[in-house]
């Protein structure tokens, strides 16, 4: 703090009042944007950038590491206290997109690229922050729609304007600003940096996570068996069956009709349940889970998982509409 | 919408120190962003009403805009949380929604999140003037050069409103279309709008910049204030108090 002159300060102050005042009128479009394609929220995103706009101007003006996260606590405490209708969050939101920029204009400089990659990030930066305050249930698929609306935002908006009105300025000399910039070399470290790091993540991502489509949903058998499996339905082909059964829920319920499925009792004939095992728990993709007596299952031919809408779910005939698990992702012994 | 801002009164928390109310806004805060329960959610939602009848001010009664965001917090977790019992289903062609118990529960408690941060930064900035609050945090440790951006900043605020009224009408009269909403358009706006809003306020930053440094501005680490802002006992009471209440609550209701 103490290398920022008066001058810089006041370019810090000015610009976050001018962004403080602006947020009102860009929340605005941000609505216009969301009434126009008749949609409740998301489409506002699109103007995401425009908050990120003037920590960029800030970085640039000033031109010293630490400028844009000035910029952006100041700006949101301005917007607090000017009554900004997110409250306190404003504060971290706007924080962390300076942060964000900040670290991406120290390592990539202050060229095109570096305001088109830094201004994308701190804009999407926005969309994490509410996801891990408010909207923690929200699918990621969503929440990555959101976040790309919101990084293209920023690339146009933070970066590559941002970067127009800077060059403007140095042109037109509004004010006997300082026009330095941060050094740029290294820039080309800074690239090659984020293309190891985006690389070794699209590798990891590709190779461990990723399931592409036409390989169909996997479940895995763990806990107390011999032998734990990772498997998809294709695997037991040869014992698929069909069965007639009805779902019966405390609110849903389905008539009788057929379903073709794997039964569960030959996916842990593979899996080798242990002597003294007592429970299969199966377990959804998002944490629900329902339990039942292991010796019931071995012996149960009308409990079988089939594959629906790009997921496993477990039919079972006998039991409640509750124990139909979807988006079966474990069978767990216990 | 119209924003909301400082408004004078003489309760108990209007009369707190600004820095011990930002600090209590800091706890609060905290407090309610690391507890996901609903019912310490729903607790701490009652203290905040209390506050601001004890301030004698309405309960944030006039923003739509954070009703439709309250709306839209619950229906996003009631429809992708799916934990608990299912509870209602409907289709809607080939898209199935389902409501799911915890999904409700979840969706309630992020409501409740939302609005204990959005109401007690209103309760804050009702009973705290800001300028006053900059001066605190001087008096407190802030090295005054760095309060001085925040007391600059808020003070330039309705000049850059009244400015940008001023350039808005100006392009309009020029007949610039600054209410399309296709993106041409809305790029062709904000460069219409931004741009001379900027050069307009670096235009002060000269003048500014002068007159602080002809006052010899951060020559001496220290400065002296025209306004006061003691420390009372009963500052530091609340400050005690407050985290007892808010721990007390949290046993009550855990």
């Amino acid at each position: 703090m103490k290398g920022f002159a008066n001058r810089d300060l006041l370019v810090i102050a000015i610009l976050s009042g001018i962004g403080g005042v602006m947020s009102t009128y860009i929340g605005y479009l941000g609505n216009l944007l969301n009434n126009l394609l008749g949609v409740p929220f998301g489409a506002g995103q699109f103007v995401a950038g425009l908050h990120v706009f003037w920590l960029a101007l800030g970085a640039g003006l000033v031109g010293r590491p630490g400028a844009a996260s000035l910029t952006g606590l100041l700006k949101g405490t301005v917007e607090l206290l000017t009554g900004s209708t997110h409250g306190a969050a404003i504060v971290l939101v706007s924080l962390v997109q300076g942060i964000v920029l900040d670290v991406v204009l120290y390592l990539a400089g202050h060229g095109s690229f570096g305001y088109a990659l830094g201004g994308g990030m701190a804009a999407a930066s926005n969309v994490i922050v509410f996801q891990i305050l408010y909207f923690s249930g929200a699918p990621w698929g969503y929440l990555l729609f959101i976040s790309v609306l919101a990084l293209i935002s920023g690339v146009l908006f933070a970066g590559s304007f941002a970067r127009g009105v800077l060059d403007l300025i140095r042109v037109v000399q509004p004010t006997r600003l300082s026009t330095r910039r941060a050094p740029r070399r290294r820039s080309l470290v800074l690239t090659s940096v984020l293309l190891v790091l985006f690389s070794a993540g699209a590798l990891y991502y590709f190779s461990q996570v990723y399931q592409p489509p036409w390989k169909g949903p996997e479940c895995r058998v763990e806990g107390a068996v011999d032998n734990p499996i990772s498997f998809q339905l294709s695997r037991f082909a040869s014992q698929e069956t069909t069965i007639t059964a009805e779902l019966k829920g405390q609110v849903t319920y389905v008539a009788p009709q057929e379903y073709t499925g794997v039964p569960i009792k030959a996916v842990l004939a593979e899996a080798r349940p242990r002597a003294g095992a007592e429970t299969l728990r199966v377990v959804a993709a998002d944490g629900y889970e329902v339990g039942f007596p292991l010796a019931d299952v071995l012996l149960d031919d009308e409990m079988i998982l089939i594959e629906e809408d790009d997921s496993l779910r477990l039919v079972a005939a006998k039991y409640a509409g509750g124990y139909w698990v979807r988006q079966v992702s474990r069978l767990v012994i216990e | 919408m119209g924003r909301l801002g400082y408004v004078p009164g003489g309760s108990l928390l209007h009369r707190l120190h600004p820095v011990c109310k930002l600090l209590l806004l800091i706890i609060y805060t905290g407090v309610v962003w690391t507890n996901a329960r609903l019912s310490y959610g729903a607790g701490l939602f009652g203290i905040l009403v209390i506050s601001h009848w004890a301030a004698g001010l309405g309960f944030m009664g006039r923003s739509r805009r954070i009703i439709s965001f309250s709306i839209m917090i619950f229906l996003v977790q009631t429809i992708f949380v799916r934990q608990g019992v299912p509870l209602w289903e409907f289709s809607l062609g080939r898209v199935t929604l389902a409501f799911w118990s915890g999904g409700l529960a979840a969706g309630a408690a992020s409501v409740l999140r939302f609005l204990n941060t959005i109401g007690s930064s209103y309760l804050f900035i009702a009973t705290t003037d800001p300028n006053l609050l900059a001066v605190a945090l001087m008096q407190a440790g802030l090295p005054y050069r760095q309060g001085f951006m925040l007391i600059t900043a808020l003070r330039f605020v309705p000049l850059f409103q009244y400015e940008l009224i001023q350039i808005r009408r100006a392009q309009m009269a020029k007949g610039i279309d600054l209410e399309g909403l296709r993106p041409r358009q809305l790029a062709a706006a904000v460069r219409h709008l931004l741009i001379p809003l900027v050069l307009s306020a670096l235009g002060k930053v000269d003048s500014l910049a002068i007159s602080m440094e002809g006052r010899a501005f951060g020559l001496h680490p220290q400065r002296t204030y025209r306004v006061q802002c003691p420390v009372s006992t009963a500052d530091w009471l609340t400050l005690l108090l407050f985290p007892l209440l808010l721990y007390g609550l949290g046993r009550i209701l855990g």
